[in-house]
């Protein structure tokens, strides 16, 4: 007997389930469709490569192997139901079926309603649309193995909290406060006559304005108000005072570009001032960034009120040609290999650059500062969960001007760093200052994304691109590159000088760049990467030999290889990063080759050669720059 | 049975006790700890069939006090078997009937944790 309580959610006129599923006939002409799942037998004919049914993604119930879910089931629907839990291709599955739910869900009609409600309860002149530019997690619900979830209402519809709003509301009232003289608590205690405080005189008590849930909007583009799948990969982690590298990505489901409607009202002895002033920090702080990973550009509510932000320190045009940075993957099953076919969706990401800028800090300051301390001040400048939730004081935003098409593999857009309100106003000229020497060290010693370590170049083989340019557009001086190499040394120098002196004034630790540590003493295998005593950094030019810039020739030349193959402990291999980063200076014919663990071979010859070749050491900072 | 509050509290405290005991772990202490305080949500989100499959899952530490509720859950509704297989058959009352136990002993879980665990420093 079928438990009604255990199905999923059916199709509306699906015809009865079959328990007994028959195997797809042998003559069924094409490959694995779309929706074939569980015991689906794909391809055919008289095709002798092996056949291997496509893995369901769905945890197995008999009454229903391979469930339909209502376009209206929730995306919480179909979590709880996701594949068997040992099964052998489950991240695959997990791809595939959260990918389903983003594509599948249709929740036009209970999103509508809800707006239509906090219209009537709210009243129409108390409502406004906020629109996130990019994407938005609100929210920290674990689900199956500790997968990511936006906020769900108790019917699975992703929502803004009221409590969050009313959070945000808070916070920004207080800070305004705080801005006009008063300490933490008494902002506190000026805010409690706004939106309440139990431990306020009795008038006080109680909140003065109502905040509602806030829904999503509909649109036309998106039937699921935006639900989105995002992925998170952390692939440097401190391990106590060492980093250690292992990709780790992680699926999620976040919202991206969505709209909401956000409704406030008056409560009991609530004025009209008192409902616009809150109203005035709620839209406020919406633009500041709500919920995680803010300080990866996620989270900013815009209102059409919305000024420009005077956080905004930087702003730099970039175009990215090559491997590109990447978002979320699509996965296809491959029955004749028995694996998926995975496809990452290019995306200019501002985590990527965020992460790019993280890493060049741990680099340069992990050669002057002990671990410990690169890893509190990284926490402090970057955010964070570990060892506590922290709102760092950087914030990276991106804005994409073109994506990439099918004939062009360039990414562009304008990248914008903003202060937060965690920055202590004090450090705020060293930090804006150290943020641009640290932006300017990335954009000339590598790329982003997919292949950062090599610069661009196209080959016979597949994939047919690799590496990736990084190429800044600003009129600024600052961001000028000289013709020559030789001119080139003394803008990095000072640039570098400059990091470090900024670096010391935010750590209030006196740092001699000419007595560089030594994190760990390098090897054959392993190295560490670190600008450390064993760190070059060497201006190379040379023309381009066939299709790669010369510092690559070099590396990849045959004198470096072993057995005919690319020395891992030079090139790096899967799982094992290369100690090597070249980066080509725009168009110019001259490169910056970072070489990590560079005083034992194979990094040394490598290092011996190019200086033989005429390359110029720029790191370790000599003495008297 | 006759009902005594104790009826669930106990063995819920029995068997964390022995788990906190018996592991030394302090990585696997922390991660125990967080599971044992989530359960009830859990719980309550996901249902009693994802718990179960959670046991299989997580490799962590985190698996132990599902299997230690799961223990429990049959000691205390007799139920012989709760395999994922035994749980996919259950009849509709049976299966929201055993819920609503679960969550009743996920809440004592949530309640004895931080006793159990009062020197374990939280995950979060």
């Amino acid at each position: 007997m079928t438990n009604p309580y255990l199905q999923r959610p059916q199709r509306p006129n699906q015809p009865p389930t079959n328990n007994n599923r028959p195997q797809q006939p042998a003559n069924r002409s094409g490959g694995n469709q779309g929706n074939n799942r569980g015991g689906g037998q794909g391809g055919g004919g008289n095709n002798p490569a092996p056949n291997n049914p496509e893995p369901s993604p769905w945890l197995g119930h008999p009454s229903d192997p391979n469930p339909q879910p209502h376009k209206t089931a929730s995306f919480v629907e179909y979590l709880r139901w996701m594949r068997a839990p040992s099964i052998q291709h489950k991240e695959g599955t997990q791809v595939q079926l959260v990918s389903k739910a983003e594509t599948q869900a249709n929740y036009t009609e209970r999103l509508n309603q809800m707006n239509v409600r906090t219209c009537l309860i709210a009243g129409n002149s108390n409502t406004f649309i906020v629109t996130c530019p990019w994407r938005i997690r609100v929210g920290g619900t674990k689900g199956p193995e500790s997968m990511l979830l936006p906020a769900f209402d108790a019917l699975g519809m992703p929502y803004i909290p009221s409590s969050t709003l009313r959070g945000v509301a808070r916070a920004q009232g207080i800070r305004e406060f705080m801005e006009q003289g008063m300490s933490r608590s008494q902002a506190k205690k000026e805010m409690a006559k706004y939106l309440g405080d139990l431990d306020a005189e009795d008038k006080h008590k109680t909140g003065k304005v109502i905040f509602f849930d806030a829904y999503p909007i509909v649109t036309n583009e998106s039937n699921s108000g935006g639900l989105a799948v995002d992925i998170a990969n952390s692939i440097w982690s401190w391990d106590d005072d060492n980093l250690k590298y292992s990709p780790n990505p992680n699926v999620f489901f976040s919202l991206k570009q969505v709209k909401f409607l956000i409704g406030i009202r008056k409560g009991t002895n609530c004025t009209d001032e008192i409902l616009a002033m809150v109203k005035k920090w709620l839209i406020k702080g919406l633009g500041q960034g709500i919920g995680s990973q803010t300080n990866s550009g996620y989270g900013r509510l815009l209102s059409g009120q919305q000024q420009n932000n005077p956080h905004e320190f930087l702003r730099l045009n970039f175009e990215l040609e090559g491997q590109l940075i990447h978002g979320r993957q699509t996965v296809t099953w491959r029955a004749d290999k028995n694996r998926y076919d995975n496809k990452s969706i290019a995306e200019v990401r501002p985590v990527a650059f965020k992460n790019m800028m993280r890493y060049w800090f741990r680099i340069f300051a992990r050669g002057v500062l002990p671990s410990h301390q690169v890893r509190t001040l990284e926490v402090q400048i970057f955010g964070g969960i570990e060892p506590e939730p922290t709102w760092g004081w950087l914030c990276v935003r991106v804005k994409e001007i073109d994506s990439p098409t099918n004939n062009r593999k360039k990414q562009s857009g304008i990248l914008r760093l903003f202060t937060t309100n965690s920055l202590p106003e004090f450090q705020e000229n060293s930090f804006k200052t150290f943020c641009k020497d640290l932006c300017w060290l990335m954009f000339r010693l590598g790329g982003v994304g997919q292949g950062a370590r090599r610069p661009y170049y196209e080959r016979q083989g597949n994939p047919r691109i690799r590496g990736c340019d990084l190429m800044p557009f600003n009129d600024e001086d600052f961001w000028q590159v000289p013709d020559y190499p030789q001119e080139f040394v003394r803008f990095f120098q000072q640039r570098l000088t400059s990091f470090y002196q900024n670096l010391a004034t935010l750590t209030t630790i006196s740092i001699n760049n000419c007595n560089l540590l030594e994190v760990s003493p390098p090897n054959d295998n392993p190295w560490v990467e670190v600008a450390d005593q064993h760190c070059r950094i060497l201006i190379f030019q040379g023309d381009s030999q066939g299709n790669k810039s010369h510092a690559l020739a070099v590396l990849h030349d045959r004198m470096f290889k072993t057995n005919g193959s690319y020395d891992r402990f030079l090139c790096g291999s899967t799982a094992k990063p290369s100690p090597i980063w070249i980066a080509n200076v725009e168009d110019k014919n001259y490169q910056v080759v970072t070489v990590f663990g560079a005083t034992q071979d194979p990094r040394k010859r490598f290092v011996d050669e190019l200086r033989s070749q005429g390359a110029i050491q720029v790191f370790p900072l000599s003495p008297g720059r | 049975m006759t009902f005594d509050p104790r009826t669930l509290g106990t063995p819920v405290y029995e068997k964390l006790n022995t788990l906190k005991t018996d592991t030394t772990d302090q990585a696997k202490l922390k991660k125990q700890k967080s599971m044992a305080q989530e359960l009830y949500t859990y719980l309550s989100t996901w249902g009693l069939m994802r718990l179960k499959a959670e046991e299989t899952i997580l490799k962590d530490g985190r698996e132990d006090p599902v299997k230690k509720f799961f223990e429990c859950l049959k000691e205390i509704s007799g139920k012989e078997d709760l395999s994922l297989d035994a749980l996919k058959t259950l009849n509709a009352d049976e299966y929201l009937g055993l819920t609503g136990l679960g969550l009743e002993i996920a809440r004592e879980f949530s309640f004895w944790v931080s006793a159990i665990y009062h020197d374990v420093r939280g995950e979060d």
